[in-house]
Formats: structure tokens, C-alpha cells, sequence
């Protein structure tokens, strides 16, 4: 009998192993790889950028020893409207309303703000949601809304203000310093002066040759645009560096995508490729401490932002820096953000 | 004080194992592995930013990312290598270990001496095991020296990936160990401690492969077999996890590792179970 205990022990052995090793089979869920997509040009924003180029221009060309000629092209209204200069950006709006990102946002609402929200609604008689397609700031405090605007009651606009009809198919209000125009059921330009507003809708309709403020190839990601030097330093956390920046740095596209991650994409362009590569370096250090000192102080979101910041591309003129936050750091911080509220 | 005789053993095994080809092949290799990455490699790092590597060639113009996050699939993939190539090699280097210390002539010898069947059993185990944890030691905190000289981070996670290799193998061992009593031959032994191995690794996709069967009692069969081996992927995966300070499932890295613990444990006490009875 004795002689059989040592097996029965080592058949308990295994057992017990086999019990141990499986146990938390069914509650373990694989680690996801966190899934990070940059912001590039593709065939969907190709024809995104396509179908939105709804407004005919006539472009003239003159060349030595020939005659004018006037070609017709198809152009996005809001790049025309958008006011030329160093800073611009636009925003899918609906495009990032509809995103995971947009959806965890909307999730963040308490009952208060949902029943201020549906207030606005009616108010406006639109749904931003739904009739909100594109926002975009221009030079000079200059905003545009781009979407589908015919039941807009414009009535909210001229309470204490008169419409005034402008150009072929424009309304303009002017209230408290803000002017406000309106452009064929699509458009609301915002700016800090009349000639400002009547400048842009001047452009759409014509009126002043102009060409898109953008062009069609830089229309990818939820966000797109030009920062300036100050904005970039400032994201970094580093006022000191803007300094440098303004030495080397001609311009600094960006773009921003919220499909699978908030992943950003600065170009940094300049035209001395051996100064872009240091200040390439100084970046990519810089970003490396911002990251330890976050680590240090406790600072996860900031941690997670750095932790997969990199700077690519190195070795022209120009150079990519990059930053993304996973939707899953986002979902943990942002899920049951809204408190619920007592609806007054 | 005296001595155990495990211990005695144990140290006999080590000073044994340090005369055998196959681990000084080993010793030798990891060595030069680690010179030439300590004096072939140059990393170009900038306040704890990786700005670029060059191994003997050109420097390269990289991605310029923090050092731990640009280490972390260098680490990840030594961690892979580390366990996989660690259990295939630890297979092959120590199957004659306890065939030639069971065979006639010799075990007669050792069994004549002062010392228990017991104690001469579990005291070459842990002697092998010594020897995986000294080589891998070795390996590991040589690895994350060099790195560490080149590039300013120690990440030491990838000597725990080291640990959990080495119990990894401790099981796997415990197995050999047992069939030798039964029938001390080398290539039996490395037979079943290939067989352990890539059990384990299938066992780690038990229910994908047993959906695969056709017929009822023979995917019993494999979903019974395979509930008791370890499941040597997940391990892995737990290891490189580990490395890179992943979140991992605590309950369920200490389940597996408690788990091969207690599968090594059975192992040697079937061995020792066989070993009491046999009549040298």
C-alpha cells in the first residue's frame, strides 16, 4: 500500500499544476497591441477632398506671347474662404463627433449639459451634430463653419442687430465688436471686423481672385493645418525652445487622427538641413526628459502622451515629430467622466 | 556544520558540467556575443533619447524616441531567444547528465557511498538547475550591462524574464530527470524533454487545436493530456511582458509558475518514487 503513495502524490502533484496553470485561462484577456495610426494621405482622403470641392472658380492664365485663358476648376469653398497666412487649422468636426473619440466626448455630458445641448438645438434649429461638418480658424480671430445650414434660424443672430444682405447670395450681422456672415445655407464666417467677413465671402463669390488657402493634398486626419512656432513650444512644454524654433523653422504643418488613437503628426520645415537636424535631436531629447520628469512627478497622461513620441525623417528639410494617445488610456480616463447631474 | 549531501551532490554536478563542451560552447558564445556588442555597437544617445545605432557600419540616422521605449522590441525579442533558445539548448546540453550518472558501473559506485538514493536524485537536480540559473544569470546581466554602459538604462526586467525561463526549465528537467531513472539513456531523455517542450507550446493553444479534432475521444484525450502540461507560449509571453513592463495578469503569471512548479515537483517525485525501488 505504502509503495503506491508517491505516485498517488505526484498524480496530485500534477493535477494541482494543471488546475494552477489553467485557472486564470478563462478570465485573462490577451493584451491588445496598442493600435496607432498615424495621420497620412490616402485614396479616402482623396475623395473626401474631392467631392468637397463644390464651388467653380474661372482661373486665369497668361503667359508670354499668348492670350488670356480662363480655365473653370472646382474648389472646397472653406479653403477659399479660409484667410491666408502663417496659422490656420481646420477640424472635421463631424468626422471626430462620429470617432471613437467623439463618442467617449459626447459620453462625458451630464444631464445637465445633454438638456443645455438640446436647448441649443432648438434654439438653432440645426443639430451640430448632424448639420456641422468642418470648423476652421484663419488669421485675425477668423472662424468658419462649413455644413448644411439652411434651417438655421438666423432670427437668434439679429436680435439686437439688423441682416444685412451682401454680395450674391450672403447675409452679414454685426453684434458686439463679433461680425457674423452668412454664405448660401453652407457657410458662417466669423471675423473681428466687417471688411474682414466681406472679404472672404468676396472670395467665394468671385469677387476677389483667390486661391484655396490649403492645398487639396494637405486634407487628411480629423485636423489639419499650420502652427506656429509659439504653439508648438508650448505643447512641448518648453517655452524656451521656441527661441531656437524661430531660427530654423519655416513652417510646421500638422495633423492630427482620431480613428484608432489621437496620433500627431508635426512637419517641421526649415532650409538649412544641418540645423533642422539638430534642432531634430534637441526635440527628440527634450521629449525624452519631459518624459522621465513626468514619470518622476507622477504625471501619467503626460507619460503617456511622451511614451510614444518620436521624431522620424530626419536628414532634409524637414522632419516629422510624432505623438499619440491610445484609445484605451483615453477610454480609462474619459469613461465616466460625467457625474450624473440633477436636471434643473 | 555539516555539509547536506544534496549540496555535495549539487556542487559535484556544477564542477562536472564545468569539464563538458557543450556548456563551455555555451559560456564561450555568450561571452563573445557580449564583446562584440560592447565593442561593435554605438548607440547615439542625447538626454535619454536614442538618436541613432550603428553596429560596425554607418551611423544611422534613426527615429529619435526615448531609450526605454526604442529598447523595449530589443529587450522583448532577447527575451524570446532567451527562453525558447535557452529551453531548446538546456534539452540538448543536460540529457546525458543523469543517464550517465544512472548508468551500471557508476551508480553502483555512488550508491556505495554515504549518501541516500534520495539525496544523490533531488542533489544532481538542483545541481542542473544550478547550472541553467548561473548561465542565464550570466547571459542576461551581461546583456543589460552592455546596454546599460552604451545607453544610460539598466532594464533590469529581463533578468525576472531569465528567472522565469529558468523554473520554465526546472519543469522540463524534472521530466528528464524521471524518464532516466526508468531508462537512463540520453537521447530518451532529450526525447522527452523535447516532447515537454513542445507539448507545452501546443498546450498554450489547447482549445484551438481540440476544436480541430474530428473525432470526440480523441480531442478528450489531447484536452486531458494537454491540461497538465505547461503552456510554455503564454510563459513566454508572460516573460516578454514582464521585460518591457507590460501590464500583465498577476493571478495568472503566478498560476503558471506555481502550477510548473508543482509539474517539476511531480516529475522528480516519480523519479525518486521509481529511483527508491530499483534494485541496482
Amino acid at each position: 500500500m505504502r509503495k503506491w503513495i508517491w505516485p498517488a502524490v505526484a498524480l496530485g502533484l500534477f493535477v494541482i499544476g494543471g488546475v494552477l496553470m489553467r485557472s486564470q485561462e478563462s478570465v485573462e484577456t490577451p493584451s491588445e497591441e496598442i493600435k496607432v495610426s498615424y495621420p497620412r494621405h490616402n485614396t479616402k482622403s482623396y475623395n473626401r477632398a474631392k467631392k468637397r470641392r463644390t464651388l467653380l472658380q474661372q482661373v486665369r492664365t497668361k503667359r508670354e506671347g499668348r492670350p488670356e485663358e480662363v480655365r473653370n476648376v472646382n474648389v472646397d469653398p472653406m479653403l477659399v474662404a479660409l484667410s491666408p497666412g502663417p496659422t490656420n487649422m481646420v477640424i472635421e468636426a463631424n468626422a471626430i463627433a462620429n470617432s471613437p473619440l467623439g463618442e467617449l466626448l459626447l459620453g462625458c455630458m451630464d444631464a445637465r449639459a445633454k438638456a443645455k445641448f438640446e436647448e441649443m438645438k432648438k434654439e438653432l434649429g440645426i443639430d451640430p451634430l448632424q448639420n456641422l461638418d468642418r470648423i476652421a480658424m484663419g488669421e485675425n480671430n477668423q472662424f468658419l463653419f462649413s455644413g448644411h445650414f439652411k434651417d438655421l434660424n438666423l432670427d437668434l443672430f439679429a436680435k439686437d442687430a439688423k441682416l444685412e444682405p451682401y454680395g450674391d447670395n450672403a447675409q452679414i450681422v454685426e453684434r458686439g465688436g463679433e461680425v457674423m456672415g452668412f454664405w448660401n445655407d453652407q457657410m458662417v464666417v466669423v471675423g473681428e471686423s466687417i471688411e474682414d467677413v466681406q472679404t472672404s465671402i468676396d472670395r467665394l463669390e468671385g469677387r476677389v481672385e483667390a486661391k484655396p488657402t490649403l492645398p487639396s493634398s494637405m486634407q487628411y486626419g480629423e485636423a489639419y493645418g499650420h502652427v506656429n512656432t509659439r504653439f508648438l513650444a508650448s505643447l512641448l512644454g518648453d517655452p524656451t525652445i521656441k527661441e531656437r524654433l524661430d531660427q530654423v523653422v519655416q513652417q510646421i504643418e500638422f495633423h492630427v487622427d482620431t480613428q484608432e488613437a489621437v496620433a500627431m503628426v508635426f512637419s517641421v520645415k526649415g532650409d538649412d538641413p544641418e540645423r533642422l537636424d539638430e534642432l531634430a535631436r534637441s526635440l527628440g531629447s527634450l521629449m525624452a526628459l519631459s518624459r522621465v520628469r513626468a514619470k518622476a512627478e507622477g504625471d501619467e497622461k503626460l507619460d503617456q502622451l511622451l511614451k510614444s513620441a518620436k521624431v522620424s525623417g530626419r536628414g532634409g528639410r524637414s522632419f516629422d515629430m510624432r505623438l499619440a494617445v491610445s484609445m484605451d488610456f483615453l477610454r480609462k480616463n474619459l469613461s465616466g467622466c460625467a457625474p450624473e447631474a440633477p436636471v434643473e | 556544520m555539516k555539509y547536506p549531501a544534496v549540496l555535495a551532490v549539487a556542487t559535484h554536478v556544477v564542477h562536472e558540467a564545468a569539464s563538458r563542451k557543450w556548456l563551455l560552447a555555451l559560456f564561450g558564445g555568450v561571452s563573445l556575443l557580449l564583446v562584440v556588442l560592447a565593442l561593435g555597437l554605438k548607440m547615439d544617445v542625447v538626454d535619454g533619447a536614442l538618436a541613432g545605432t550603428k553596429l560596425f557600419g554607418e551611423l544611422s540616422k534613426a527615429d529619435i524616441e526615448s531609450v526605454d521605449v526604442a529598447l523595449r522590441p530589443i529587450f522583448q525579442a532577447v527575451s524570446y531567444v532567451l527562453f525558447y533558445g535557452g529551453l531548446i539548448f538546456g534539452v540538448l546540453a543536460f540529457a546525458d547528465f543523469s543517464p550517465s550518472l544512472l548508468s551500471a558501473g557508476r551508480i553502483e559506485h555512488l550508491l556505495s557511498l554515504p549518501i541516500k538514493r534520495w539525496e544523490l536524485l533531488i542533489g544532481t537536480y538542483l545541481g542542473v538547475v544550478s547550472i541553467a540559473v548561473i548561465a542565464t544569470l550570466y547571459s542576461t546581466l551581461g546583456f543589460v550591462l552592455v546596454m546599460g554602459v552604451k545607453t544610460g538604462v539598466f532594464l533590469m526586467s529581463l533578468v525576472y524574464a531569465g528567472a522565469l525561463a529558468c523554473v520554465a526549465f526546472a519543469a522540463i528537467y524534472g521530466a528528464m530527470l524521471a524518464v532516466a531513472v526508468f531508462l537512463p539513456s540520453a537521447a530518451v531523455s532529450a526525447l522527452v524533454g523535447f516532447l515537454v517542450f513542445f507539448g507545452g507550446v501546443a498546450a498554450s493553444y489547447r482549445e484551438e487545436i481540440g476544436a480541430a479534432f474530428s473525432s470526440q475521444w480523441m480531442k478528450q484525450v489531447f484536452l486531458g493530456l494537454s491540461y497538465v502540461l505547461p503552456p510554455f507560449a503564454a510563459i513566454a509571453r508572460d516573460a516578454a511582458s514582464v521585460t518591457i513592463a507590460e501590464s500583465i495578469s498577476a493571478p495568472g503569471v503566478l498560476g503558471r509558475i506555481f502550477g510548473l512548479c508543482a509539474f517539476g515537483l511531480a516529475c522528480v517525485t516519480v523519479g525518486l518514487w521509481r529511483f527508491e525501488q530499483k534494485d541496482y
